[in-house]
């Protein structure tokens, strides 16, 4: 395992305002990610583990501090380099369903492609089809987000944050709504690909007996690590 | 997968935005095909008819000048006469340089002896005529001869036929000139002699006499000299020769000019109001689209997606639907105006010049043009308002 960190987050906040409100979301987080690293961030709800998440996507503006991706400041980036470090460095499994509910399985897994090197799609079809075929949905290819349950629909989304080979995995609360059966299917998919791959995982969820999936364990509780 | 794909299966998805914008941008189209078609139209006609005319001033009998005005742009047949001396007298007054007389009759209805009914028929002097003359100098170099005509643009040979019958009387059609969009396209010119000749020959082979009151005319074109005012020798030839009224060039088809300024200003705040109303339209539907897609463009924008990849996306869709719509907005309007064109000149008491085809698909280029901006305005605050928001917020419910 290479132990140059991946990630490293300096004294970073973030507050929402809104009207007459601040909500500290995120108050001076400092740590550091190492790359191949299977981290869980657990945390009760409102503790700012989504937020540092998207902090790290570079999802959002960071109020104060700085967020380091191999070195670099997501947020000094320009827009078209950001969105191509996230297309090309950085996969995504939200909480919510993100499927694009026009297109098919297939073609969900293989939208990054759409919006990265054109020299990239070469050969993505039959990659979305191994992907899929690796969640065990072969027989899902054509299949509508409408036509799967709830845990499907995360295989593909796991699958499609796969597409373009990311350094770093970022799961929000991935199985949140899911059934328990269901929850340790998908977990043991994340353990799976981590294993398999090398690849760097950060994973929140406010589950904290999920914990045991990860190689390291990190607490979150208004908005600060503790 | 590709973003034109994309823009496709978004636009199917959000069936009921994008029928609303499909909608807007076909009345949008169709307002202003139909207005640009039938106001332009009027206009081009009205100044087609008087290039046609060619005259600064004509010369009617008193009392005709309606039924005149109405051949004219109508090819509604006249019936009068003057005095032929007139033409002397009129050719005596200061200002005026050329004049040229011409005889204003119709074929017969319900006759056999017509090949077409109640048709306007202008018989011109080869002598002194200026109006067809450059048409003929250049058309027929021999020039139109005894039994000879020319017709308007929607004067044909009778299926099956290869001279055209007037009272009888076989008439060799030898060209067509162009269409002005007015009355005259259904109208027929020929010269002095062969007026004449077929009146004369009707007593035997038509059902009922063309009869040409012996030294007489119908109508005087006068040509004014340089640096007089029409206005100044159309007054002097009313004062001057009894029993006529001279009217300036300029001035004619007044009826038709204030209908079609009327129509003009009607149609120029309709096309505002619902120019107006379409953007409003469009970008509340749009807006309310873009909040329902908050999370769906925030993913994209996880993904990889530029600001300018989402705003260009969002574009794409309204101008798919913008084109779309405003082409089957401004085609069936076309259509049903050209199918209609008889009714529309009823109900506006006056003709318009239909555009050819080049003309046709010119403006609905333009058209096409003007509803492609028109959706991108209603479209660019919502679309630029997501496209600059960070992923996180329009991820957030």
């Amino acid at each position: 395992m290479n132990a140059q960190p991946i990630i490293e987050i300096q004294n970073a906040s973030k507050t929402y305002t809104s009207k007459n409100t601040q909500v500290h979301a995120v108050q001076d987080v400092s740590m550091s990610i190492d790359r191949g690293e299977f981290v869980v961030i657990t945390g009760r709800s409102g503790s700012g583990k989504t937020t540092l998440l998207n902090l790290v996507a570079g999802l959002a503006t960071p109020t104060s501090g700085r967020i380091l991706l191999d070195g670099a400041e997501v947020w000094q980036l320009p827009d078209r380099e950001q969105s191509r470090l996230r297309n090309r460095r950085l996969g995504f499994v939200f909480q919510f369903p993100s499927l694009m509910p026009s297109l098919t399985s297939l073609e969900n897994v293989m939208l990054p492609t759409m919006f990265g090197d054109p020299a990239a799609r070469e050969g993505a079809r039959d990659r979305a089809v191994q992907l899929l075929t690796d969640v065990g949905l072969s027989d899902k290819l054509n299949a509508y987000p409408r036509q799967l349950s709830g845990g499907q629909q995360q295989r593909v989304v796991i699958a499609r944050s796969l597409m373009n080979q990311p350094d770093l995995l970022l799961a929000d609360e991935p199985t949140s709504d899911l059934d328990e059966l269901t929850e340790q299917e998908i977990m043991g998919i994340f353990r799976d690909i981590h294993q398999r791959t090398g690849i760097t995982v950060l994973l929140v969820t406010h589950a904290s007996e999920l914990e045991v999936f990860g190689t390291r364990g990190v607490r979150m509780a208004g908005g600060q690590i503790v | 997968m590709n973003l034109l794909r994309l823009t496709w299966r978004n636009i199917n998805d959000s069936a009921f935005r994008s029928w609303v914008v499909f909608l807007c941008a076909l009345m949008l189209a169709a307002f202003a095909v139909s207005g640009t078609v039938v106001v332009g139209g009027a206009q081009k006609s009205l100044r087609l008819a008087l290039e046609r005319l060619g005259a600064d001033v004509i010369v009617v009998p008193s009392g005709s000048e309606t039924g005149v005005e109405n051949a004219l742009l109508m090819g509604r047949p006249v019936h009068t006469w003057m005095p032929a001396s007139n033409l002397e007298h009129i050719a005596a007054i200061e200002g005026v340089d050329t004049v040229s007389p011409q005889l204003y009759l119709a074929t017969l209805r319900g006759a056999t002896c017509c090949s077409v009914p109640e048709m306007f028929l202008i018989a011109y002097d080869p002598v002194s005529d200026f109006t067809l003359r450059p048409w003929l100098e250049e058309h027929i170099e021999d020039g139109l001869h005894m039994g000879d005509a020319v017709g308007g643009s929607f004067v044909y040979l009778p299926a099956g036929q290869e001279l055209i019958y007037v009272y009888g009387y076989g008439i060799d059609l030898r060209g067509k000139l162009e269409a002005t969009g007015t009355g005259l396209d259904q109208s027929m010119f020929f010269t002095f002699d062969t007026a004449h000749e077929i009146a004369r020959l009707s007593t035997t082979q038509a059902e009922q006499e063309l009869i040409i009151p012996p030294d007489s005319i119908s109508s005087v074109l006068v040509r004014i000299t340089n640096h007089s005012d029409p206005r100044v020798v159309a007054d002097e030839i009313a004062r001057r020769v009894p029993g006529v009224t001279a009217l300036v060039s300029a001035s004619l088809f007044q009826t038709q000019r204030g209908n079609i300024l009327a129509l003009s200003r009607s149609v120029i705040a309709l096309l505002g109001i619902v120019w107006v109303l379409a953007i409003a339209l469009i970008a509340l539907v749009f807006s309310i689209a873009v909040n329902e897609r908050r999370r769906q463009l925030g993913v994209m924008r996880a993904l990889g997606a530029t600001r300018r990849t989402v705003l260009v996306s969002l574009l794409s869709e309204g101008a798919a639907l913008a084109l779309s719509g405003g082409v089957v907005g401004a085609a069936v309007t076309a259509f049903a105006i050209s199918l209609f064109r008889n009714l529309i000149m009823d109900l506006m008491g006056g003709p318009f010049f239909f555009p050819n085809p080049f003309q046709l698909a010119l403006l609905i280029l333009e058209v096409l043009a003007v509803t492609l901006v028109t959706v991108w305005i209603a479209v660019l605050i919502p679309a630029l308002k997501i496209s600059l928001t960070d992923p996180a917020i329009a991820m957030r419910e």
